[in-house]
């Protein structure tokens, strides 16, 4: 097997009650890697710490525990310039498409912001690789001279996903990057995602709550609650063969859109119930 | 609730410090003697000496500050630089009509204001409109101005109400509460009409939240939405407000008292600005500071009151 | 729906390029094409070159005595009229205005040059930096501002430039935390977040994304601050404090005037006058920049503004509509219920002939995305239709009254007690400054009356009933004090309270996690099955629908598309709408396989075609489909779907199932 491209080991953030109230370990021993390629789900309820893992591996909060590896490189603490050059390599897509882009500045500003920072480019060569960004993610150069309030939730996700992808990055974070969207935007992105990930052979670390969606997305998935991982395997295996009670008291609530499966759940849970009872 | 309030006391301490200290630090800003400065140029080396001693103006401004602060916890704030006066008796005997022309203006405002506000919410349109001119009119309209036209109309035209000056309580009631009206009227006019604009934009604010239409939708009378559950939650910024109105409304005190000629702290403390009195401002700022203390202290009550948020921690 | 989706009407690919907006540029304008911006710019402006031109502009000397002239009105030699000395009042206030403007600026300047960055720096970095510069800020917010002045007074001898600076310094409190609150806003959004991720630097970061947002509130709180220090510096003028008298501020000429109120009220006229017109012009620049800044945002408008017909207004029901039948026994029969809002482009049509109907012990969903009108529908039901809009045609009978047509008082009587409502987000719909046991308690007298005591004892069986395991503990918690899958739990208690035959609820579960939804959706049923009520759920998510739902309407661009029993919608759905929201179910992805998708968004109200509504992302689509409002077909047993090619699709549903 290749080596990992993002290795998290033991990864502990803890944050603060408020003044005087102790701490509480938002993560707590999180481990797991991501292969070049590859897409690994990490799933979990709120409160599970799955943001907060990604907002550490982003640099975005600091680990107070563990380690951070990104291509054979300890980022754990790292920070100012260094995480600056690193950020080329490392994205994110949130999941707010309307507090994502900057209301106030032209798709095009938003999109060149990175490549302001990253390569020493011409104003012409800047205008290209925005435009071929924007097809890429299924929109038209011409969009951007716009500001984001011309565009919907998805094409916003779409333009989120644009900018996260203008410097080439080998690792991609999509926090919750679909679930304010509706069903069938929801399954645009997720298309363009897997599409993306292909051609540009892009490893993703792929957010969510919602299961369904991970299972989707991802080759591999982490089940995450209270901080802690309860299980990972291939999404198959998750899937299919959930060994940890929670990954299938998870899977179990989900309500499936077959209204047969779903009564015979409703029948099993109710037999369970009863002879827990008795 | 309990820290809160312990906070805001922790956060008055430096406040009172600060402002009292101001006049020390100002004082050995100015270029040379400051003894000198506020005698004037006619002033005899004498007299320059005799009050740079008073004001310890020969001192380091450490020791000038700790030498008045230790007075002032002993309930000496010295004496007037111009009669030679004690500042404490002075300022007793002035803190209580400055005290009551706050505190009536403040009532005042709130009832009408708050009744107002709450009345032009449930009824939109010219009313609203009515309000909102009348708030910026009242913010725009200088106090002492205003209190010159109702002194010009009440007092002036129709010899309704005294113009100018003060009866105390146990002379006269009834002249003591004539005396009186005008100066709460200027005062208040102000305040009355951005409390009737909070309080109506933060109903309006409320009667638009999720909870009041879930309260509507499970037919919750009306007079209750409106009057127990509205009326309680915009009640929380209300009250920030008055607060933040009564700090600003001790400016217009000071005019306000200086123009109906009210024997009170404003019209001390602006005598002894203009006769560079410093003890006596002193021990004006050090009242009027404390007072601001306590409103603040009674506001941050009755937040936590009104929130339950804040009344848990 | 937000109204960006309502102002994006056009699809990307058929946008002709435009060129770029200049939001600077377009700020200036929509601040003078407001009547208030245009006035308070070109007054202000006015006021300032005429007092910086005094020397040329003033008509006479403003020392020059002229004692056969003293304490006149307003004449054609003076147009103001002459003061205690006869002096003309007109130069004096021109001259006059240049050490009051100046002192303004001078105050303002020392608040923005302290008061911006200390902000700017304590919302952006926070930590350390925040917990000093807030609490030094809640410190001066705190101290009153004329003790200070006047002290500065007396130290420095009545210098003016003394007391503005010093009333700068006692601004910069407030303007600081309005910057700290912007720029704390501002470092929240998930942009500055990604520009982090993207390499930008704390300085660039600032630069390019906090200070450009911080600008406005700061610009908008100076214009208040700029008419506050005029106020203060005259208040000071007026006491004679602060100036000498041959030179005096606008509040001196007022202090002069009121010597000889009774001999010549006029004389505090002009001077007073200019003091509140000059502020009247800050405070109404301050109210027009925040207005230009927030620009076309201002969308929706109140119930009631006088407006338009919409572009489009649709004529009544489309011809050849094989509305569903009503059930027996029928708990609420809406027919062809056609609601409108008042949009920016006038009265616009959300729900377009929408007829349904729900029996007692039954579910009914309406299921579609957002901008499809199930919300605006369900709340209509109730009469509290969002964004003041109204019922334009239909009925809603419920047990022999039309709620469409019925007065206030009876809608009123009728909620909580016969229909009850459950909303989206529990946590918003609970009262947040009263106990949970005070509200079901006012509840239930509200609707059962009787004494305290005896709502009590029913708030705890509700409780108890709605599987709350510590009744007691509950009922003495605030709102903020429990959980959101608690709090949905009460707040169907709440709804209970009345014991209503109609439950309606909005996306019960949407805001909870899955493992809390699986137990509300559970609760749902059992109370149904106890207390024999009809439901009518609206959702989006096709799960919850299979999970609880015994009959689906399936609504699209404000019109109902499909109705079906559950199992026929899942398994043989008959609009190309239903299919293929199914198929974008993550649910039911095949391994290995692409998701089928619907293309393109939903349209806004305002730009729904005449045709079918859905035509523009259909994979069936012919020339008929755009030509003509498509009305609803019988498709089989109690089953209807708005398409012409509902034979063509149940083949393809049929294949695959």
């Amino acid at each position: 097997m290749t080596p990992a491209l993002l290795s998290v080991d033991d990864l502990r953030v803890e944050f603060s009650r408020g003044f005087g109230k102790g701490r509480f370990a938002a993560v707590d021993g999180v481990s797991f890697e991501v292969h070049p390629g590859e897409t690994v789900g990490l799933v979990g309820e709120s409160g599970s710490g799955k943001s907060t893992t990604g907002n550490a591996v982003l640099g975005l909060v600091r680990p107070t525990g563990g380690t951070v590896t990104f291509d054979g490189q300890d980022i754990t603490h790292l920070t100012g310039r260094p995480r600056r050059t690193l950020s080329a390599h490392l994205q994110v897509v949130f999941q707010d498409p309307y507090s994502s882009l900057n209301p106030s500045r032209t798709i095009a500003q938003t999109l060149a912001e990175p490549l302001l920072v990253h390569r020493d480019l011409k104003p012409v060569e800047i205008r290209r690789a925005v435009g071929e960004m924007l097809e890429r993610v299924g929109l038209t150069p011409a969009d951007a001279n716009r500001h984001p309030a011309a565009f919907s939730g998805g094409q916003r996700q779409r333009i989120a996903i644009a900018r996260a992808l203008m410097l080439l990055p080998k690792l991609v974070i999509c926090d919750e990057a679909v679930s304010a969207l509706d069903l069938s935007t929801q399954a645009q992105v997720l298309n363009l995602l897997r599409d993306l990930q292909r051609d540009m052979d892009l490893a993703l670390l792929f957010i969510s709550h919602d299961l369904a969606v991970v299972r989707y997305m991802s080759h591999r998935i982490v089940v995450l609650q209270g901080g802690k991982v309860m299980e990972q395997g291939t999404a198959h295996q998750i899937y299919t063969a959930p060994e940890h009670q929670y990954t299938r008291k998870l899977l179990d609530a989900s309500p499936v859109p077959e209204p047969a499966k779903q009564a015979a759940r409703r029948l099993r849970r109710e037999a369970e119930a009863l002879g827990m009872g008795a | 609730m309990i820290r809160m309030v312990a906070g805001r006391l922790a956060l008055s301490i430096p406040l009172v410090l600060i402002v009292t200290a101001v006049v020390f630090v100002l004082m050995n800003a100015l270029p040379g003697n400051a003894a000198s400065a506020i005698l004037g140029t006619n002033a005899t080396p004498e007299a320059i000496e005799s009050l740079t001693r008073e004001l310890g103006l020969d001192q380091p401004v450490w020791a000038q500050y700790w030498t008045w602060l230790s007075g002032v916890l002993q309930g000496d704030l010295g004496v007037s630089i111009f009669n030679n006066e004690p500042v404490t008796d002075l300022v007793n005997a002035r803190f209580g009509v400055t005290l009551l022309l706050l505190v009536g203006a403040l009532g005042v405002a709130i009832v009408a204001g708050v009744s107002v506000g709450v009345l032009t919410a449930r009824r939109q349109g010219w009313v609203s409109r009515v309000i909102d001119v009348l708030a910026i009119a009242g913010f725009a309209v200088p106090a002492f101005w205003l209190a010159l036209l109702l002194i010009y109309l009440f007092a002036v035209q129709l010899a309704l109400l005294p113009a100018t000056g003060y009866v105390p309580f146990l002379d006269d009631p009834l002249e003591w509460y004539y005396s009186l009206v005008l100066p709460v009227l200027a005062l208040a006019a102000g305040m009355i009409t951005s409390l009737a604009k909070q309080t109506r934009d933060s109903m309006l604010e409320v009667l638009a939240s999720p909870y009041v239409t879930a309260l509507r939708a499970n037919g919750i009378r009306e007079r209750s939405v409106v009057f127990k559950h509205a009326l309680r939650n915009a009640a929380i910024p209300i009250v920030t407000v008055v607060g933040v109105l009564f700090v600003g409304s001790l400016t217009g005190a000071v005019v306000i008292e200086s123009i109906f000629v009210l024997p009170g702290l404003g019209t001390t403390v602006v005598t002894a600005t203009a006769q560079r009195d410093i003890p006596v401002i002193l021990g004006a700022a050090l009242y009027l500071t404390l007072l601001v203390v306590a409103i603040n202290i009674l506001t941050d009550l009755a937040y936590g009151w009104l929130n339950p948020k804040v009344r848990a921690r | 729906m937000t109204l960006d989706s309502l102002s994006r009407t056009d699809s990307p690919t058929t946008t002709p390029p435009r060129r770029p907006d200049r939001p600077r540029r377009a700020f200036a304008r929509r601040l003078l094409r407001s009547g208030s911006g245009a006035f308070s710019v070109s007054l202000l402006v006015l006021l300032v070159l005429a007092c910086a031109g005094a020397a040329w502009l003033a008509p006479y000397d403003p020392l020059q005595n002229d004692l056969a002239h003293v304490l006149e009105g307003p004449s054609a030699a003076h147009l103001l009229g002459t003061d205690t000395v006869g002096r003309d009042v007109l130069s004096r206030l021109l001259f006059v205005g240049q050490p009051t403007f100046l002192g303004v600026a001078e105050a303002l300047a020392v608040a923005l040059l302290i008061g911006v960055p200390a902000g700017t720096v304590a919302g952006y970095f926070g930590g350390w930096f925040d917990a000093v510069i807030s609490r030094v800020a809640d410190i001066g917010m705190a101290i009153p501002a004329i003790v200070v002045l006047l002290m500065a007074l007396a130290v420095f001898g009545q210098n003016q430039h003394a007391a503005m600076i010093t009333l700068g310094v006692l601004f910069t409190p407030g303007l600081t935390r309005v910057a700290r609150a912007a720029a704390l806003a501002t470092r929240n959004e998930l942009y500055v977040a990604a520009a982090r991720v993207a390499g930008l630097g704390h300085i660039r970061v600032m630069v390019r994304h906090i200070l450009p947002r911080i600008t406005n509130p700061i610009v908008v709180r100076s214009a208040l601050l700029a008419g506050t220090a005029l106020l203060v510096q005259s208040g000071l003028g007026f006491l004679g404090l602060g100036v000498s008298p041959p030179a005096p501020t606008w509040g001196g000429m007022v202090s002069e005037g009121s010597t000889v109120l009774q001999e010549q009220p006029w004389l505090i006229v002009p001077s007073g006058g200019v003091i509140a017109v000059t502020v009247l012009a800050f405070i109404l620049l301050g109210d027009a920049l925040r207005d230009a800044a927030q620009g076309g945002r201002s969308g929706l408008g109140t119930a009631g503004r006088r407006l338009g017909a919409a572009p489009q207004t649709v004529a009544g029901t489309v011809a050849g509509e094989a509305a569903p039948e009503p059930v027996p026994n029928a708990v609420l029969e809406v027919r062809d219920l056609t609601v409108e809002l008042p949009l920016a482009a006038g009265w616009t049509t959300v729900v377009d002939g929408v007829s349904f109907s729900v029996g007692p012990g039954e579910t009914l969903a309406l299921v579609g995305e957002s901008g499809c009108g199930k919300t605006v529908t369900a709340l209509s039901v109730l009469g509290l239709i969002p964004g003041g809009g109204r019922i334009a045609r239909g009925s809603v009978d419920f047990g022999g009254t039309d709620l469409a047509t019925a007065d206030p008082s009876r809608l009123a009587a009728l909620r909580g007690s016969e229909i009850a409502f459950i909303s989206q987000e529990p946590m918003v719909s609970l009262d947040p400054s009263f106990t949970v046991g005070n509200q079901l308690v006012e509840s239930i007298r509200t609707h059962e009356g009787g004494s305290t005591a005896a709502a009590r004892i029913r708030m705890i069986e509700l409780l108890t009933l709605v599987g709350l395991p510590e009744p007691e503990a509950v009922a003495a918690k605030y709102p903020h004090q429990i959980s959101g899958g608690m709090a949905q739990r009460v707040v169907i208690a709440r709804a209970l309270a009345g014991r209503p035959s109609l439950l309606i609820a909005d996306e019960p579960t949407t805001a909870l996690d899955a493992t809390v939804q699986a137990g509300i959706l559970e609760l749902l049923r059992s109370l149904q099955r106890e207390l024999g009520m009809a439901m009518i759920l609206v959702t989006h998510d096709w799960g919850v629908v299979a999970d609880i739902a015994t009959r689906a309407v399936v609504m699209y661009a404000g019109q109902a598309v499909e109705y079906a029993a559950v199992e026929d919608v899942f398994t043989r759905p008959a609009h190309p709408y239903t299919f293929g929201l199914l198929q974008a179910d993550p649910h039911l992805a095949v391994e290995g396989q692409r998701i089928r998708t619907i293309e393109g968004t939903v349209p806004p109200p305002p730009s729904w075609p005449v045709g079918c509504r859905f035509a523009g992302r259909c994979f069936l689509r012919t020339d008929a489909c755009d030509a003509s409002p498509i009305p609803l077909t019988v498709t089989g047993d109690a089953r209807r779907a708005r398409c012409l090619h509902t034979d063509r699709i149940l083949q393809t549903t049929g294949a695959i199932s």
